[in-house]
């Protein structure tokens, strides 16, 4: 039985988002997420931990996108701290689900700060890509 | 009488048998004389045989160092005539890179519906057509790393070192750019892909 997190999304609170092993989504020889991933003008979707703890939520992803997925994370303070607008978007299937958006009157994120946060998330699991 | 004949001729036997063994040894020596002989002269030849080959091998070399020689003037003309250095590696490399572009374009071009678990819509097949048409233009000289956006774009990215970094979404209608050169930005649109290729030129200059 899963709560709705708080209708504000706090500087401190992690943003979760799973990379499938696709070999389009990630930059080997940086070893770091593509900025394409973030370029999405429907908003780039993340997920809030809400009442699960991180392992959970970890579990949860390997089930629903392949166990060698790989995951990123980041606070909502670096979103802001790098001028993107993190929103709560929670849905039925996802209660915990959320956004980031380029502004609070414009959802696709401009290509500088697609760059920041491809360099600035924090990655928790690296997707295990086989070709 | 008989007595003495008898050892008078065991004498002489044993005198004989002496005589004998020597003469075996000494036609045993022989033996081995004349096969040692007979080895040495076959050295002796092979060493001839050795001398003929190894100018056999000379003559061969020679030929063959001509025909490198030959080969290479042939390469090197070739270049000449395309402009290109032989040994240029670079060019070698993104030659090889855009055949890997244009296998990951048309991995990228099977792409269905959620490909990325987040609802990422495929790309369209004119829009990958577009994108094989411009890697493949004479005069882009260096290959982009090349990613679907979840929107159903496509974006070639450039970061030959830290602080150069250029980004392009491409779409049917225009090129939107984002260049990052020791920290001064350039962005903005065009639809010259001329004007695309200056900026990748001053991204590896």
């Amino acid at each position: 039985m899963s709560s709705f997190p708080e209708k504000e999304i706090g500087n401190p609170e992690q943003l979760y988002r799973a990379i499938k092993p696709l070999k389009f989504l990630w930059n080997y020889k940086l070893n770091r997420p593509t900025s394409a991933i973030f370029h999405d003008k429907n908003g780039v979707s993340v997920d809030r931990l809400g009442d699960k703890s991180e392992d959970q939520l970890l579990a949860d992803y390997s089930q629903r996108f392949k166990e060698d997925s790989g995951v990123l994370r980041i606070t909502a303070g670096k979103c802001r701290e790098i001028q993107t607008h993190p929103v709560p978007k929670p849905s039925k299937s996802n209660v915990n689900h959320a956004e980031i958006h380029d502004s609070q009157s414009q959802v696709l994120i401009a290509s500088e700060k697609r760059d920041l946060l491809a360099r600035s998330v924090e990655i928790m699991k690296i997707p295990d890509i086989q070709d | 009488m008989t007595q003495q004949l008898v050892i008078n001729s065991t004498k002489y036997i044993d005198a004989y048998e002496k005589r004998i063994e020597r003469l075996n040894a000494s036609t045993i020596y022989s033996s081995v004389s004349i096969s040692y002989l007979t080895s040495l002269n076959a050295n002796v030849q092979n060493t001839f045989d050795d001398i003929s080959f190894l100018r056999n091998v000379q003559s061969v070399l020679i030929n063959e160092v001509a025909s490198v020689n030959q080969d290479f003037e042939d390469f090197r003309k070739l270049f000449d005539e395309q402009s290109v250095t032989p040994f240029d590696k670079t060019k070698i490399e993104e030659a090889q890179k855009l055949k890997l572009n244009i296998y990951r374009l048309s991995e990228i071009r099977k792409l269905a519906d959620n490909w990325d678990g987040y609802n990422a819509k495929p790309l369209d097949t004119k829009l990958i057509d577009l994108c094989i048409e411009l890697i493949s233009s004479h005069e882009l000289d260096y290959q982009p790393d090349i990613y679907p956006t979840l929107d159903g774009n496509i974006q070639f990215e450039y970061e030959p070192s830290k602080d150069r970094y250029l980004e392009l979404q491409i779409s049917q209608h225009c090129f939107t750019f984002f260049q990052k050169i020791n920290r001064k930005v350039i962005k903005g649109t065009t639809t010259d892909w001329s004007n695309i290729v200056r900026l990748i030129d001053e991204l590896f200059s």
